[in-house]
């Protein structure tokens, strides 16, 4: 049957067709907005689960007095001269922007952006995903003073490499300073990041070392408190109370909580993580294999709640399409006996139902669809504008767009099964004789 | 196509009946028949005797009860489903009383929709629904609507309909019914003119005794039963 002949079948009763279409559309946009959603977080997934494939995680456990072991230096060397172990570094990640009392704790549904500190050395190779894109890698110097703890190289500070959204969204340059916890830094890279879920990378790498000194700095009068309480005597003019507080830091350099082990063959990672848990069984070794199952199933949890509700969205349209069309061969009874009269099979004349339900079907399918794209495009720039990080939240692929359109002819064509068969077995002679 | 000197159609003890026990009730009972091929017959007889039936189970609409109806030499009790389809298809031609045409259609898309069942293809069947719209006078009026035709406008689209896939049997209810004196005339006139053309077999149920006159046969009606048969003119 030609498509305008179709079109117009379903439009006979043009009220109800339309109806039927919203609810279709309304379906349909309802599985692509919350589906692109779901695709962008399953790209974010497995993205997540490549970048985390090249390095095993190591964590050691606060106790109850509140204090953490760490791993000893002894341990960490042994580790460092595993099979497959390309470098082993501890990793620090903070709040790009510091935490401010007042706001961060109402915003924990909104991804901060992350600064990340890292052996500026070894910068590449714990984020072997990143691509810098202006500029260049941190380097060892870029951590270092030059004389003295507050004095570097770069004219605005220790060296910084931010992700290439917050500069865009901040405006930030290369060799320009920029503020990274309330502290200047000189900007030397730019870099792009795998697409993974949000405030799982960080927007900023910086030098471990800078970043623990502003980070875990005790406050002047903390450190006297703490002094006199071990009755320490503490003689101003030799030792004033700021590099005393950073002795201590230094003294507690090997005390991470996290340790990054890159591991030089991905594809060995399991290995390593296994060689690593034999030797230090009081730590926790967190394979790539591990990680990549919790992002995995976070991403399910969220996969499939989308899933769920764009399914009975689109299901109510496709129990539109069923009234409408049962409603609609009830209609048509004496026409289908004339077509039977004229030499229509009962295959047939169910395939011109399906046909008109698919069309219904897949018009609402188009409509949801345009519907869909036109949000997307328009909520896009905006989630981005609203996230410190610059995200967007909703990937419209190609496949996605296929699948619901599949997905809207095929749930018409469902629905009329149904009033398909029930037209296939229209009896010709009694729709005749009620003339 | 048979020659006319063969039994277009032969009924013996055609039966009908619709229902069991005490609601039965007996279209037809024990009819016998017999229409030569090229023949022209007009059946009547009151509401009820059985000539919708008889219609219905010659076009391969329903099925016979009991006793044989031969078409062109097939036995239609005989025929399965997929069978009297393609009986529908390919050996009738139905008009109807109240033209039944499909109102979302034009005149065009309602006459070549037999040949879509048929599985033709789509310019063939364009072609060859605008030739006989064009016999049938209603060249200027392809694209129009039913509802922007005339009664016996719509009429002959139904005969062109029933005419598109040349079928050797025409099958008429009532074809005048619904027309007025004169359009109804002309219809009989073009039916007849159209027949002769293709030899077709006619077969014209109506309770319009001017279109029983200009039959050659006329038979009537009664009970399920033949009553009578005469050649008029």
């Amino acid at each position: 049957m030609a498509l305008p002949v179709v079109i117009r079948e379903a439009f006979r009763a043009r009220a109800r067709a339309v109806l039927t279409i919203a609810g279709i559309t309304i379906g349909i946009y309802t599985l692509f907005v919350l589906g692109s959603i779901a695709e962008h977080f399953r790209a974010s997934v497995d993205a997540a689960k490549d970048y985390v494939s090249g390095s095993v995680r190591l964590v050691t456990k606060t106790d109850a007095s509140g204090q953490n072991p760490g791993i000893p230096p002894e341990l960490l060397e042994r580790i460092r001269e595993l099979e497959g172990v390309a470098a082993v570094t501890s990793e620090l990640t903070l709040l790009f922007d510091g935490f401010d009392l007042q706001s961060d704790p109402l915003t924990f549904l909104m991804p901060k952006a992350l600064v990340d500190g890292v052996d500026p050395e070894l910068a590449p190779l714990v984020h072997r995903g990143f691509e810098v894109v202006d500029g260049r890698w941190l380097e060892r110097a870029d951590g270092l003073p030059d004389d003295g703890l507050d004095r570097v190289r770069l004219p605005h500070g220790p060296g910084a490499m931010v992700s290439k959204k917050i500069a865009r969204k901040r405006g930030y340059r290369v060799g320009e300073p920029v503020t990274i916890r309330r502290e200047s830094y000189t900007l030397v890279g730019i870099y792009t990041t795998p697409e993974v879920p949000m405030g799982l990378l960080p927007d900023g790498i910086v030098p471990i070392e800078r970043l623990r000194q502003r980070f875990e700095a005790p406050s002047a009068d903390a450190a006297r408190a703490f002094l006199e309480e071990a009755g320490v005597q503490v003689d101003p003019a030799t030792m004033t109370m700021a590099t005393l507080a950073q002795r201590l830091i230094r003294d507690q350099r090997d005390r991470y909580l996290l340790w990054v082990v890159v591991i030089d063959e991905p594809d060995r990672a399991t290995a390593t993580a296994a060689r690593i848990e034999a030797i230090a069984p009081g730590v926790a070794v967190i394979s790539p294999e591990r990680l990549a199952e919790e992002i995995e199933r976070a991403g399910q949890m969220f996969i499939v709640i989308t899933f769920v509700i764009s399914i009975i969205a689109s299901i109510v349209g496709g129990l539109l399409i069923v009234n409408t069309m049962a409603m609609s061969v009830l209609e048509r009874r004496r026409e289908i006996g004339i077509r039977i009269a004229c030499g229509a099979s009962s295959g047939q004349i169910a395939r011109e139902v399906l046909i008109e339900a698919g069309t219904l079907g897949a018009i609402g399918a188009a409509l949801g669809l345009l519907g869909g794209l036109a949000t997307v495009a328009a909520l896009n720039p905006w989630v981005a504008s609203q996230l410190e990080t610059g995200d967007t939240i909703f990937r419209p692929t190609l496949r996605l767009g296929l699948i619901v359109v599949v997905y809207g002819v095929g749930l018409g064509a469902a629905a009329g099964l149904y009033p398909a068969w029930r037209a296939a077995r229209t009896d010709p002679v009694e729709t005749l004789r009620a003339l | 196509m048979p020659s006319e000197s063969a039994s277009a159609i032969e009924l013996r003890g055609l039966t009908k009946t619709y229902g069991v026990g005490e609601r039965a009730v007996h279209a037809l009972r024990g009819l016998d028949l017999e229409v030569a091929a090229g023949e022209w017959l007009a059946v009547t007889g009151a509401s009820g005797s059985g000539k919708s039936t008889l219609l219905h189970i010659l076009g391969g609409l329903d099925r016979p009860t009991a006793g044989t109806a031969r078409v062109l030499g097939r036995d239609l009790a005989e025929l399965d489903a997929a069978g009297r389809t393609l009986h529908r298809r390919h050996t009738v031609g139905f008009v109807f009383q109240q033209f039944l045409l499909l109102p979302t259609l034009t005149a065009l898309e309602n006459v070549a929709m037999p040949l879509r069942y048929a599985g033709v293809g789509g310019k063939e069947r364009r072609d060859r629904a605008a030739a006989v719209l064009e016999r049938v006078g209603l060249a200027a009026r392809l694209d129009h609507l039913p509802s922007m035709l005339s009664g016996g406008e719509q009429q002959r689209v139904a005969l062109a309909r029933a005419l598109v896939g040349q079928a050797p049997l025409l099958l008429a209810d009532e074809p005048t019914g619904n027309l007025d004196t004169e359009t109804a005339a002309e219809i009989v006139a073009l039916l007849q003119e159209l027949a002769k053309e293709r030899s077709a077999t006619v077969l014209v149920v109506t309770h319009d005794l001017e279109i029983a006159r200009r039959a050659p046969r006329t038979v009537r009606m009664r009970d399920g039963r033949l009553e009578t048969a005469e050649v008029s003119s």
